[in-house]
């Protein structure tokens, strides 16, 4: 740090005969000759700054480079850990801001300010000399000082906005309460009704709950049909061509934030970052962000040791409540630079060209797309009964449903990694519902809802299966559980809903999203009337099914049932999974697991609605893929 | 596949799906000369694409022209026949028999639902509406 207290007030830039910067670091021992061709060669191909692309590459400390980048401009360098900024200059409201344009205000004296920067170019100069006054001071600091100091002095804030930001902006569409008032009366006569209705006349209510249960599934059922025919069409199956991919131009390619979430994750760290590390996009267009929690030393210390390169960024949430994924995004979210955002979970392994794919796609696709969902798909399919049959289900769901969903124009629930967004967007509507534990659906429909439209990306992310029942059903309630609450809150005023998503949006909503848990949670009591009926014949549940209840149940029973497990095997083989075609054999096992999972998540969202089942990663014992067999997979 | 290749390969499916829809409906209006030829010629176009770019969706049309020509009336028995004897042949192209085998389920399943289907309804000794 220099001694002497050197800022500056007029424009910025080198002495005419100043040496390059890449040449002074070479000169001071900072870099080696080698790296500076190797970083000038990739500066041309992908625009970016020299610094940022040392950094990015790990060549060069950021503290050396910024030190170096002062000394060039003729500015004084501060550690903001040593010197922090001043509190009484440090306006909270204002981190936003703040994080945008990557500086503090730092000291004042004479009626002057003087900022601490990382980005000194001349449009923030001027934006920040508009702002302070034409007598502002600027010193250089790194981009991590301000990261730091943010999150140190506007902690408060950035918690409370990460909790309530999205609440004070769309109350009525916030999961913190489980129902309303006017959702809770309306259950309560419900139940009321219903009971009085079962002492009065028993067998025709319950004829009546039969035949409509009976009519919703076949609903479900109709739309999941049209969902395959649709998806399953060439025009939703291909996007982008190769040609195209390798035709795009990397100095137009887009900041783009990674997002990674991390609790209790250490185990899988060192996947992680071969995985970061394996992206197919320009290192120093890519700002990666892993979100931790503060309380979860283990996982911060691995990250900390995993030796990642200076594009990656630790921001650590200070441990609180509700301690969900989507707290940890919205509290990330003011400081993603990006255009583009993604987000990954700790245990993906992504294609590598899939953030390339991502961009090119927004390019093609009109204005109002703008969130794209990758396909998931799970590399240890071949690990027991449990990650085969969850691998079909997913082959199904991403590879087919998604994209009919889309097909149809019909809310697309995103799937929680792999979603990318125009950042601009994210940011206008609130972020994430920290109160929804899956937040991902919720924020799929919500896009719909403003008008916005999701789109399916040709791209596939590959995540580790859960391959032990126990954490299998914690993780599914949780989602079970998720979607209940999506549910409710777009049913607090059906009537809007209708009106924003339209019959069909709002059909296929009713159909895709209360399907998801009336079905499972309804496969017992009617898989146990069928076994009671069967191994009796009994004539005691004949009232219950009159010709016309019957002839729903028994198309249900033969066609719905064999045509979900054929969709699963189609799913299956055009993965080139082929083994996979004979499993969905077994697909009503598995369903009855699903169904404890929906009962499991009823019991919670009354009890326990904002609790966030961790789902544990880095069980499996099947090597992650890597380099060309991610894309060979896929 | 030429950049032309999806948009022909969509317009064939789209074909597909309205001969579908005009087979069905013939069939539901008790036109069943009508209906037979309509089945034959969108398992014929199912089939074509199958064979020439194996897409998702000629895989799933082509398991479902099977039971349709199955169902539809007896004329249709031959053309069915030939039809799951391409299907042999083609499925015979896979590199295992793994492949061979699943190739062959996912095009012949549906056929499999329909007669264990009429098999349990005969056993149920009950002929809903939608069998007839």
């Amino acid at each position: 740090m220099s001694g002497t207290s050197r800022s500056h007030a007029g424009p910025l830039g080198p002495p005419a005969a100043a040496r390059p910067i890449g040449q002074g670091l070479v000169d001071a021992g900072l870099i080696s000759a080698e790296q500076l061709q190797e970083a000038l060669a990739r500066q041309r191909a992908s625009g970016s700054r020299i610094g940022q692309i040392l950094i990015a590459e790990g060549w060069v400390r950021p503290l050396d480079f910024y030190r170096a980048l002062a000394g060039q401009l003729g500015l004084e360098f501060v550690d903001l850990v040593q010197q922090p900024p001043d509190a009484a200059l440090f306006d909270e409201s204002q981190y936003d801001e703040y994080a945008r344009l990557q500086y503090v205000p730092w000291r004042a004296s004479g009626g002057a300010v003087t900022l601490a920067l990382a980005e000194p170019d001349e449009a923030a100069l001027q934006d920040l000399r508009s702002r302070y006054g034409p007598e502002t001071r600027f010193v250089i600091t790194s981009r991590l000082d301000i990261l730091w100091s943010i999150q140190r002095m506007a902690q408060q804030r950035l918690v409370a906005d990460a909790v309530c930001r999205r609440m004070r902006l769309d109350p009525e569409h916030s999961a913190a309460d489980v129902l309303t008032r006017p959702q809770a009366m309306l259950l309560g006569a419900a139940a009321v009704v219903l009971t009085a209705l079962l002492i009065w006349k028993p067998l025709l209510t319950l004829l009546g709950l039969n035949a409509l249960f009976g009519l919703l599934l076949f609903g479900s059922f109709l739309l999941r049909a049209i969902l395959v025919w649709k998806g399953s069409g060439t025009l939703y199956q291909a996007k982008s061509t190769p040609e195209e991919l390798a035709a795009l131009d990397e100095r137009s390619l887009p900041v783009y934030t990674v997002l990674v979430p991390l609790f209790r994750d250490a185990a899988v760290v060192p996947k992680l970052a071969a995985a970061l590390r394996a992206l197919d996009y320009p290192r120093s267009k890519l700002d990666i962000k892993l979100v931790l929690e503060g309380d979860d030393a283990e996982t911060i210390q691995a990250c900390k040791k995993a030796g990642m390169e200076g594009n990656v960024e630790l921001i650590v949430v200070p441990p609180g409540l509700p301690r969900t994924k989507p707290k940890a995004l919205n509290y990330a979210l003011p400081f993603a630079r990006g255009q583009l955002i993604t987000i990954y979970d700790a245990e993906d392994v992504p294609e590598s060209g899939q953030l390339k794919k991502a961009v090119l796609a927004f390019r093609k696709a009109p204005w109002e797309v703008v969130c794209l969902q990758a396909r998931l798909n799970y590399f240890n399919w071949r690990e027991n009964w449990l990650t085969r049959l969850f691998t079909l289900e997913y082959s199904l769901w991403f590879d087919w449903y998604l994209p009919g969903l889309e097909a149809l124009g019909i809310p697309i629930p995103l799937g929680g990694t792999s979603n990318h967004f125009r950042a601009e967007v994210v940011r206008a509507i609130g972020g994430w519902d920290p109160f929804n534990v899956t937040e991902d659906a919720d924020l799929g429909v919500r896009f719909t809802m403003s008008g916005w439209r999701v789109g399916v990306l040709d791209s596939t992310t590959f995540e580790e299966a859960n391959s032990r029942l126990g954490n299998w059903i914690r993780q599914r309630s949780r989602w079970v559980k998720g979607y209940m609450q999506t549910w409710l809150v777009y049913m607090r005023n059906p009537w809007r809903t209708f009106r924003r998503l339209g019959w069909k949006g709002f059909l296929g909503f009713q159909a895709f999203v209360g399907g998801t848990f009336l079905g499972p949670l309804a496969f017992p009591p009617l898989t146990a009337m069928y076994a009671y009926w069967l191994l009796t014949r009994t004539h005691a549940l004949d009232p219950l099914f009159p010709a016309f209840v019957l002839d729903i149940s028994l198309l249900l029973l033969l066609a719905g049932n064999g045509l979900l497990i054929y969709f699963h095997m189609l799913a299956g083989w055009h993965r080139g999974r082929h083994l996979l075609v004979f499993c969905a054999l077994q697909l009503p096992a598995y369903y009855m697991l699903m169904s404890i999972a929906a009962w499991k998540a009823l019991w919670q969202l009354c009890w326990r609605p904002h609790y966030w089942e961790k789902t544990e990663h880095g069980l499996t014992r099947v090597e992650a893929p890597g380099g060309s067999d991610v894309a060979e997979a896929a | 596949m030429s950049p032309k290749q999806p948009e022909l390969e969509a317009s064939i499916e789209r074909w597909a799906a309205r001969l579908l829809v005009l087979c069905l409906a013939a069939a539901a209006l008790g036109w069943l000369r009508l209906a037979e030829v309509l089945a034959v010629s969108f398992s014929g176009l199912a089939l074509r694409s199958l064979m020439r770019s194996c897409t998702a969706r000629s895989r799933l049309q082509t398991g479902m022209a099977l039971p349709l020509m199955m169902a539809l009336s007896p004329a249709t028995v031959w053309p069915a026949l030939w039809l799951a004897l391409s299907v042999v042949a083609l499925a015979l192209r896979e590199k295992s028999w793994v492949a061979r085998l699943a190739s062959l389920v996912t095009i012949a399943f549906p056929a499999l639902l329909l007669h264990a289907s009429r098999a349990y309804l005969q056993w149920l000794g009950y002929r809903p509406f939608w069998a007839d």
